[in-house]
Formats: structure tokens, sequence, C-alpha cells
């Protein structure tokens, strides 16, 4: 489940309205705002039910018990159930966001100037220099 | 001492910075085209039999369905040479006997040697 701060009510309460990360590596300059998660509680369990069982048709090939992929005709609509309620799919979008978030800071580390804090020289009288 | 590496397909910062991956959720199309495929794909990943599923996945073009080690490796490579060039961004000195030209940049200090 996705959780959001709420300044208004100055607590934490479900994000149903952020569904992805926008983070895009090629906007410079622009840090995408924390996604918090947390594992789906008992509250939860309603739209769970609907999501595993009611108004989805089940193939009755596999125990859904052991499947990680919803064995359902309607995947777009058993997915929106969770996203309309505030209950995340886990999907393979989060690692997307993970590769972009490490090349956006890539991209920062690229255009950061070395920090030299020595200079040195091959001529012993020369000495160094502590800048 | 801690060296780049590109064993699993990290690019930075020898290579450049890109984007290899484009995972999505499984859709509706998926389904309809590929709904018994994906089926005995996790009957088989249930089943143990990680070679055949990998066979099916490669088969059927649903590499983007499905997050593999290749690319989990890949990116922990990305994050760890990330933390390397992090650390190299100032000047560092390093005492060995021999040189570690692979990390070490312009302006660096070796004190070491035979």
């Amino acid at each position: 489940m996705r959780i959001k701060f709420d300044e208004t009510s100055q607590q934490f309460i479900p994000d149903i309205e952020s569904k992805f990360s926008k983070i895009d590596p090629s906007d410079d300059g622009k840090i995408d705002n924390l996604i918090l998660f947390q594992d789906v509680n008992i509250l939860n369990k309603p739209y769970m039910d609907v999501f595993n069982n009611a108004e989805m048709t089940f193939q009755g090939k596999l125990d859904p018990k052991s499947t990680t992929i919803p064995s359902h005709e309607d995947v777009d609509k058993a997915r929106q159930v969770l996203i309309d309620n505030g209950v995340d799919f886990y999907g393979a979008w989060l690692f997307n966001l993970w590769e972009n978030r490490i090349i956006a800071i890539q991209k920062e580390l690229d255009e950061l100037p070395r920090d030299i804090l020595i200079s040195y020289s091959y001529m012993s009288d020369t000495g160094f220099e502590i800048v | 001492m801690a060296d780049y590496t590109y064993n699993h397909g990290a690019k930075f910062p020898k290579n450049g910075i890109t984007t290899q991956t484009n995972y999505r959720d499984i859709t509706n199309d998926d389904w309809q085209a590929h709904g018994n495929v994906i089926m005995e794909i996790q009957k088989n990943l249930a089943a143990g039999k990680i070679n055949e599923a990998a066979a099916l996945i490669i088969q059927n073009n649903l590499k983007d369905l499905f997050i593999n080690a290749n690319d989990v490796n890949r990116i922990d490579e990305e994050i760890r040479n990330t933390q390397i060039n992090t650390r190299s961004k100032k000047q560092n000195i390093y005492y060995s006997t021999t040189a570690p030209l692979e990390v070490m940049e312009e302006g660096d200090i070796w004190i070491g040697g035979k």
C-alpha cells in the first residue's frame, strides 16, 4: 500500500492518486518525491478478496495461491481494483524506478567537478601545497 | 581496494549512462496473447523448473514481464560502480605495492612500489 503525508491533517494517509513514479532521469535537477510503501494490512483484505475472487473470472487452471501473477481474465481490472483502493501492486515497474533513480544519480555525479586537495610535483624541493 | 567492474553489463562510468530496462506489468493484451504460456511459466516456477520457465519467457518474448537475475546483477553492479565513482570525486591517496590504475584518476597520489 502506498501512503503519503497529508499537510492538512498532519498524518499519513493512503495515496491513491500517484499511481506510478514520474521520475525521469532526463529531467535535470528534478528530484522525484519519495514513495512510501507499507505491507498489505488487514484493512486491505476486502480489496484483496475482490482482487482474488469476486469480480474476476478465475480460469481454474492453477491454484491462485501458488501464483504471483493474477490468474484472471481481466488483469487490468484486477490491478485497478487495488490501485483505486490504495493497495499497491508491487509490479515490475519498481525495477524501472530504481534504475531511473541510479541513472539520475550517475548523471549528477558525472557533472560534479573533482575536488583536488593536494598538488604535487616530481621535484623534491617543490614541496606540496594544501589548498 | 574496490575497482570498477563491468562483468554484468554495467555501463557507468566507463561506457556512459543508459537506461536498459523497460519492465511493465502484465496487461489484458498480454493475457489474451500469452495467457496459457504465462500460466505455464508460473507452474514451472512453482515446481522449481527454472530452465523450462526461462525458455518459455525467451521463446515468447516476455522478458519485459519477468525481472531476471541478469538485470538485478547489472543494477547491483551499477550501484557499486556509482559508489566507487562517488569516492573518486575527491582526490585519493593509495598505499599499495602496485599502482591501482583501474581506479586512479588524474591527480590522485600513489605511495608504494618496490
